[in-house]
């Protein structure tokens, strides 16, 4: 890992950031940079800031419908409004916030961990980075359409989504566009991690994040086009008269929903996986030992995503299955406590007798590690058909898939940002703000999630702009909880300026002791390119 | 499990609650704070209720082994008190022990929750079979037996709910007819709905049915104890989705059919005559009976409608201009919107709200629709 | 870098061929996918075809990373 060059690199690292240098290998000047852009580097921090604001826009989405639920009654907003509200928070926070910044890490770095150059294909990595904002775009002017925008939750589900209006079209537009940008990403990281990596560095041998991200894309590849196919059906249902979803004509609502949980039962292991890798990457970093069983975690991804494919249908246990539907979605869903478990074994074994320090990205970590945890026992909770009887579509099911998107892969971005953001700006982030953002994020997100399983217990249903009175005292705890989770957030907005502006300690090439992946080889803040002459791997 | 409390509780009074619960945490006496599955009165639902008690608790001891062992690794093995990294990276012994124990343990849950999935699953032999329709917004139940049935609407006051009028015991979980069950009787439920998809969910009795439209799922319950038992509609179906209650009266058998006889008594008096000549004024007033339970949700009681959503009947071109239009719109619906057929309402109410909606507001044609034309139309 | 500008061309060129053929599997894998849904809806039993399909793209995980793996 000695051998990597720096005669190239050296050269653009004394320019200044803004030079205009119409030199062949380094960046244009201003605004144009930013567009014409196929750096890797470039286009994962483009998909990292704009999943950021993604990520405000949906939490500001996020706190109406907690400020119309902090009391019963209607106070702030109409019913259907609200309606708009929690189907584009889901969209919006999925699509635009989760799957970016996932790809806005590979992007960043994946050829730097397996010694590529860049991704394989430059020019199609801008395009799938700039087709995510014309599709957001079309999110947000479905508000001002007539009818408003989409209303009928993110799940879509006919016949209500054929009933609604022109921002029904818009969302489905916004979804194709968003899927092909998925598609072609995810094609991308897959041919940059099968054909890219430097002599040397097996398959075996890359970083777990790697791993991680290369199943992921596989997923993608496999499910987009399903969702891609589900919301084509949708909208020939709705304006050439076909008759997939619609029983008057022979159709069946019901397939839309296992087409969609086709696709949505791998997405949420799309949206989990990368964070697997990044929490792979830091505990080991932070605990100043080797990843524990790395061959039985590759494993584990694996058969985590294979079986993903097998237990859609534990999302639709109240359509009426026979019985025996029943019995085998609830086995096969129960099976992926196994694969989940050995990761989090592994995780712990890798912390146990090391010699651990606590900063901001370990703390995150270990965040991860306990709530994520706990989102996944309430997932084996609900994997028991019986019991989600009583729990599907109740607030149990939020608080559920809350645990393990927020507290799972939100915070493991949140501590890959920590880990990574000295890396990408050359600037040390402030660790009195990380460890404020980790706290106050930890306590404020309990403080708004765990009182929805008490909810959903007691019979709240989900998706309802009003309640009744017995589930007052609770939805009053979760709104201040997330007015808390929401302010903690602005912390995060200025650690993050403050690295970008380079207010902070300067960032040495390796600012974490215990780092021994091929990044931590490079200069911090990275030369615009990197390994240009692959590092050899022993 | 107290779940009745009194109304009208002001907001800083659930503010202080919540503080509380907040401080003093789940030790204290909270009586006001829901914290479990709702009591059961099935079998079933006790079946739930018990597997969901036994699965807590294992989870509960899982959590407890495996994060006692991750918080005693962070205390001692880290480098503030000293402790230097051991370099061990895989154990195959230890990696197969924890795959293996965890399935064993799945294997323990699994088994009486297929046990819970065949009872749940088993309708037949039912001792009464009503059907169960969903509609935007509202339930309606048919007891096929005994040939008649009823339409189920939410009664909580508008005002309530915008908060002019203090909130009432059952907010939100109120109706105007009950569904009406006999106690220790197995119920079989026939649910289908007429629009988009619904769910028919009364926590007491463990019975969580989609209703789809144009299927019919069955389902079945059979409750140990008379009682009220409230739920509500648990799919997503559209702007009134949190406004669709469920209630469910569960009588002693004698009070049943003394209940199940009044009604057939109340649908022979009600029986309309297709051919009566209605008084335009009482046509009237039955039309702004049935415009308020089924057309208002939309198009709002003062008939302007929701601008962009859903359209204004005063002064709509529909409304003013030939009835055999809006007569024809009424009974097929408009297709791929949220105005679906009302073929289901009887020619008289049918009649009724047309006449209603083409003499109220700014509306003012002066025209009164029989209960015959819809009568012919309908073939 | 130009030091050895031919081999490194052909190297190049090599790799660029390589990436395409991996993107186009990958490409067919998702129209295969796209097309296959609908044609499953439009012709009947969707869950014969999705798990035809399913198996489909597990054996091209399986043989591309068992390819990979031999490297």
């Amino acid at each position: 890992m000695s051998s990597i060059p720096h005669d190239h690199a050296t050269g653009h690292a004394e320019e200044p950031p803004h030079a205009h240098d119409d030199h062949a290998h380094g960046p244009h000047g201003g605004i144009m940079r930013w567009v014409t852009t196929t750096n890797h580097k470039d286009i994962g921090t483009l998909y990292l800031c704009f999943s950021l604001i993604m990520f405000f826009v949906g939490g500001i989405m996020a706190l109406t419908i907690r400020a119309e639920l902090f009391e019963p009654g209607l106070q702030i907003v109409h019913p259907e409004f609200f309606n708009s509200m929690t189907t584009l928070h889901g969209l919006i926070m999925i699509f635009g916030a989760i799957m970016p910044a996932a790809v806005g890490f590979a992007n960043w770095m994946i050829p730097m961990l397996i010694g590529a150059p860049d991704m394989a294909f430059a020019r199609m990595n801008n395009w799938s980075f700039w087709l995510l904002p014309p599709a957001v775009i079309l999110l947000g002017v479905s508000f001002f359409v007539p009818g408003g925008a989409a209303a009928g939750g993110w799940t879509l589900y006919p016949p209500l989504s054929t009933q609604a209006g022109m921002g029904m079209d818009l969302t489905i537009f916004a979804i194709h566009i968003m899927g092909a940008s998925s598609i072609m990403g995810s094609i991308n990281i897959i041919t940059t991690i099968l054909n890219l990596r430097a002599p040397g560095m097996t398959l075996m041998k890359m970083p777990l994040f790697c791993w991680t991200w290369l199943i992921t894309a596989y997923l993608l590849v496999a499910v987009m086009p399903v969702l891609a196919g589900a919301v084509t059906m949708l909208l020939t249902d709705r304006h050439f008269g076909t008759t997939f979803f619609n029983a008057a004509g022979g159709g069946d609502p019901v397939l839309f929903q296992h087409v969609f949980w086709f696709f949505g039962h791998p997405e949420v292991y799309i949206l989990i996986l990368p964070a697997f890798g990044i929490i792979s990457s830091i505990i080991p970093t932070f605990a100043r030992k080797p990843l524990f069983g790395y061959a039985s975690m590759v494993y584990a991804v694996a058969g985590i995503a294979i079986l993903s494919f097998i237990v859609w249908a534990h999302h639709m246990f109240t359509v009426g299955m026979p019985a025996a539907g029943l019995l085998f979605f609830m086995y096969a869903t129960m099976l992926i406590a196994v694969p989940t478990g050995v990761k989090v074994f592994n995780w712990l074994a890798t912390m146990w007798k090391g010699e651990m320090t606590f900063e901001a990205p370990m703390l995150f970590a270990i965040g991860f590690l306990f709530l994520f945890t706990l989102g996944g026992f309430t997932g084996l909770v609900l994997a028991i058909t019986p019991v989600d009887i009583q729990l599907q579509d109740t607030y149990y099911v939020v608080a559920h898939f809350h645990y393990v998107m927020v507290a799972g892969s939100l915070f493991a971005f949140f501590g890959g940002t920590y880990y990574w953001i000295p890396k990408w700006t050359g600037t040390m982030y402030d660790e009195r703000l990380g460890k404020l953002h980790f706290w106050g994020s930890m306590i404020f997100f309990n403080i708004t999630f765990f009182p929805m399983h008490f909810l959903g217990l007691a019979g709240m249903p989900r998706r309802i702009p009003d309640y009744a009175q017995q589930f007052a005292d609770w939805n009053m705890v979760a709104s201040i909880g997330a007015l808390g989770f929401g302010l903690s957030q602005l912390i995060f907005l200025y650690a993050v300026i403050k690295c970008i502006r380079g207010d902070g300690a300067k960032a040495p090439a390796k600012p974490w002791d215990g780092g021994d992946t091929l990044e931590w080889t490079l200069p911090s803040p990275p030369p615009y390119h990197t390994f240009e002459t692959p590092p050899v791997i022993r | 499990m107290v779940r009745n409390k009194t109304g009208n509780r002001a907001g800083h009074r659930h503010l202080r609650t919540a503080f509380a619960a907040m401080l003093l945490g789940p030790g204290t006496a909270l009586a006001a704070l829901e914290w479990n599955l709702q009591t059961p009165v099935t079998p079933v639902a006790q079946q739930m209720y018990d597997l969901h008690a036994f699965i807590f608790w294992v989870c509960v001891v899982i959590f407890v082994a495996v994060f006692g062992v991750m918080f005693y690794s962070i205390f001692k093995h880290r480098r503030s008190v000293g402790h230097k990294a051991h370099q061990f990276h895989e154990n195959t012994t230890v990696e197969i022990i924890w795959t293996v124990i965890p399935f064993l343990i799945l294997l323990f849950m699994a088994f009486p929750a297929t046990k819970t999935i065949l009872a749940m699953k088993d309708t037949t032999g039912p001792g009464l079979t009503v059907k169960v329709t969903g509609y935007q917004w509202k339930w309606s139940y048919d007891y096929l037996q005994e040939g008649f049935g009823f339409y189920s609407n939410l009664t909580t006051p508008l005002a309530q709910i915008e908060n002019r009028a203090p909130k009432g015991e059952h907010y939100l979980l109120e109706v105007d007819k009950p569904m009406v069950v006999p106690v220790d009787t197995k119920v079989r439920l026939l649910i289908t709905a007429n629009d988009v998809i619904h769910s028919w969910w009364v926590p007491a009795f463990g019975v969580k049915q989609d209703a789809i439209p144009g299927f019919v799922r069955d389902t079945w319950f059979r409750a140990d104890k008379p009682g009220i038992y409230r739920g509500q509609c648990a799919e997503l179906c559209g702007k009134e989705h949190g406004f669709m209650p469920i209630v469910v009266e569960v009588k002693s058998k004698g009070d049943y059919a003394a209940w199940v006889s009044a009604q057939k008594q109340n649908a022979a008096a009600a029986g309309d005559d297709p051919n009566k000549v209605w008084d335009p004024k009482d046509l009237i007033a039955r039309g702004e009976k049935v415009f308020a339970s089924n057309c208002a949700a939309c198009h709002q009681a003062n008939g302007k409608g929701v601008p962009g959503a859903f359209p204004a009947l005063d002064g709509s071109k529909i409304v003013n201009g030939p009835e055999a239009a809006q007569v024809a719109l009424l009974l097929n619906g408009r297709p791929g919107t949220a105005m679906v057929s009302w073929k289901q309402l009887s020619d008289t109410d049918l009649a009724a709200v047309i006449t209603y909606t083409r003499n109220s507001w700014g509306n003012h044609t002066g025209e009164s629709i029989g209960p015959a034309l819809i009568k012919t139309a309908r073939q | 870098m130009s030091t050895h500008a031919e081999s490194s061309d052909a190297a190049a060129a090599r790799r660029r061929s390589a990436n395409l053929r991996t993107a186009l599997i990958l490409l067919s894998i998702a129209l295969v996918f796209f097309f296959g849904i609908i044609a499953s809806k439009l012709i009947g039993d969707p869950t014969a075809s999705l798990g035809v399909i399913g198996a489909a793209v597990l054996l091209y995980l399986v043989v591309a990373i068992g390819r990979n793996l031999r490297k």
